[in-house]
């Protein structure tokens, strides 16, 4: 080959191989971003205060039901029953918690606020706890069920929550047999000194669902993990 | 505490939705305007409800148009005094139409409305006034969590009998003085308790109707016309609810969920995020690799060029 045919192919096939390391890049960028907004963040420091949401997250957010992609109007694919409001009234209360994907199946304790206002975690670390003073599952607003990610001596009911995609499947079974279905729409983190009460607790116009428990760095003085992993979950 | 209604009067704020209110000729207009790419797969952020308080027009159907240009069916028979629940939709350009309940969606819309809807908002689309004049508003909805142990209400008038309307609850809070038709008031902290609410309008009889307050809900009270002429009728619906201990507030700060057996030992969370950060260096390398190669090459060619 000639120095003036090489130089040619040279001129080709450069830009040619910068676009096919260019294409290569582009999808492992585009999942990199995808990866990097998803579940988790870097675990907290202890010393980080304020809440560290893993998407942006703010108080309204927690408001949103079920996300949709791709879906303008997702109401039209189930025509929305008027006079017969979303949210059931006074539905039993729950008994079990089912969250196929991460293989929990747990009854469900009772739990009430303690006499210094936090939520009392459950009992058995094997168990989780459904907030009984807050709306129960499927009535309008947030019903919010709580369990132990670890006990002192190994994993515990929600161990694997963090692994809690958007669009994964969530069942709680009432006392009277019915199911309340919900979808995973969204989790965040949040340091505890900076719980997002309102974000969590906070009023919703249908019936939601949020399942907490810990996660972040362990207060080895205090015995106690310092962030909160929430989940947000809409009717399915 | 005193909250005047705002002045939400449909027909005096011709910037708000009734100047919207769009020709047929103009909604190939609205439509192609509507198309947001990048909306097309955003999570819903908005969330919006249609009312219909208009006593002389029939049940409707109500039909959205959203950035892909195609009309659904959202809302079928939504009646006089019904107040639809939530519909979660994307921030964005909306056109709204409603029908007769059962009319092919082919048949003339009676009202066209187009409404930008921002993120993180809850809305409602109200039609109000007769038939004739038929006016509509689109209403802020602010759903955010009331003091501990109260409800939040506020006093929409959609009587168009009335005249102006006094509304208060008995030994509380004053919802609305003076309200006209489609006046709307600000959200009121209300204590949680069974209250009585009256409603004095001027041509009207006055009426009193029984209203529990359930601690943590934002709820709106309508004042409508009532079945006899001269006569009024209030209902409730709630908003919203949050979940509130029963001394009234929410739990304070986080939940103690953990004994910490498996902490700093590698949890699920902790695996699952070093494989993040292994991908995001790999495309991290990668990306450089290629910005780099595209470097040499410009350098190369240039050289080349030159020579």
């Amino acid at each position: 080959m000639t120095r003036r045919g090489l130089r040619a192919v040279c001129r080709r096939a450069l830009p040619l191989a910068i676009a096919f390391v260019g294409a290569l890049a582009a999808p492992a960028l585009v999942a990199y971003a995808v990866d990097a907004r998803g579940w988790p963040p870097e675990p907290v420091d202890a010393r980080t205060a304020g809440a560290v949401a893993t998407r942006a997250a703010g108080p309204g957010a927690a408001a949103v039901p079920g996300p949709r992609p791709g879906s303008s109007i997702p109401a039209a694919e189930r025509p929305l029953p008027l006079g017969v409001p979303a949210a059931e009234d006074r539905p039993a209360p729950p008994a079990t918690l089912t969250i196929p994907t991460i293989g929990v199946e747990t009854q469900l304790e009772h739990l009430a606020v303690r006499d210094d206002g936090t939520l009392a975690a459950p009992v058995d670390f094997a168990r989780a706890g459904w907030f009984a003073e807050g709306p129960a599952p499927g009535e309008r607003g947030p019903a919010v069920i709580v369990g132990h990610v670890d006990s002192r001596a190994g994993p515990a009911v929600f161990y694997r929550l963090a692994e809690l995609a958007p669009g994964d499947p969530i069942e709680v079974t009432r006392a009277d047999g019915t199911v309340a279905r919900f979808t995973v729409t969204d989790t965040l983190e949040a340091a505890k000194d900076a719980f997002p009460t309102d974000a969590v607790y906070g009023p919703t116009p249908g019936p939601t669902l949020r399942l907490i428990t810990c996660t972040g760095a362990f207060d080895r003085a205090a015995r106690h993990y310092l962030s909160n992993l929430v989940v947000y979950a809409a009717p399915a | 505490m005193t909250t005047e209604p705002r002045a939400h009067r449909p027909g005096r704020r011709p910037r708000r939705l009734a100047a919207a209110v769009a020709a047929v000729a103009g909604m190939a207009g609205v439509l192609t305007m509507a198309g947001d790419p990048v909306g097309a797969n955003a999570a819903p952020d908005v969330q919006l409800r249609v009312a219909h308080f208009s006593p002389d027009t029939p049940p409707m159907d109500v039909y959205a148009t959203g950035f892909d240009g195609k009309e659904q069916l959202v809302l079928p028979k939504l009646g006089y005094g019904q107040v639809s629940e939530y519909m979660p939709l994307t921030a964005g350009l909306y056109a709204f139409s409603m029908r007769p309940a059962g009319s092919p969606a082919t048949d003339e819309a009676v009202l066209r409305v187009s409404a930008d809807l921002a993120a993180q908002t809850s809305y409602t689309f109200a039609a109000f006034g007769r038939q004739a004049e038929l006016n509509t508003d689109l209403l802020t909805d602010d759903l955010s969590a009331p003091p501990a142990g109260q409800g939040r209400v506020r006093l929409i008038q959609a009587a168009i009998d009335a005249g102006p309307v006094d509304v208060s609850a008995s030994g509380g809070p004053l919802l609305a003085r003076g309200a006209d038709l489609g006046d709307v008031g600000d959200y009121t902290a209300v204590p949680a308790g069974s209250w009585t609410i009256t409603a004095d309008g001027g041509s009207a009889d006055p009426i009193a109707e029984n209203l529990d307050v359930e601690a943590g809900t934002v709820s709106s009270l309508v004042v409508l016309d009532g079945d006899g002429t001269g006569s009024l009728q209030i209902i409730s619906v709630t908003d919203a609810a949050g979940a509130t201990a029963a001394r009234g507030g929410a739990p304070a700060g986080g939940v103690d969920t953990g004994g910490g057996a498996l902490a700093g030992v590698g949890t699920t969370a902790d695996a699952v995020g070093a494989r993040g950060a292994a991908g995001a260096l790999v495309a991290t390398s990668v990306g450089l690799l290629a910005v780099l190669l595209a470097v040499a090459a410009t350098g190369l060619l240039r050289r080349r060029r030159a020579a």
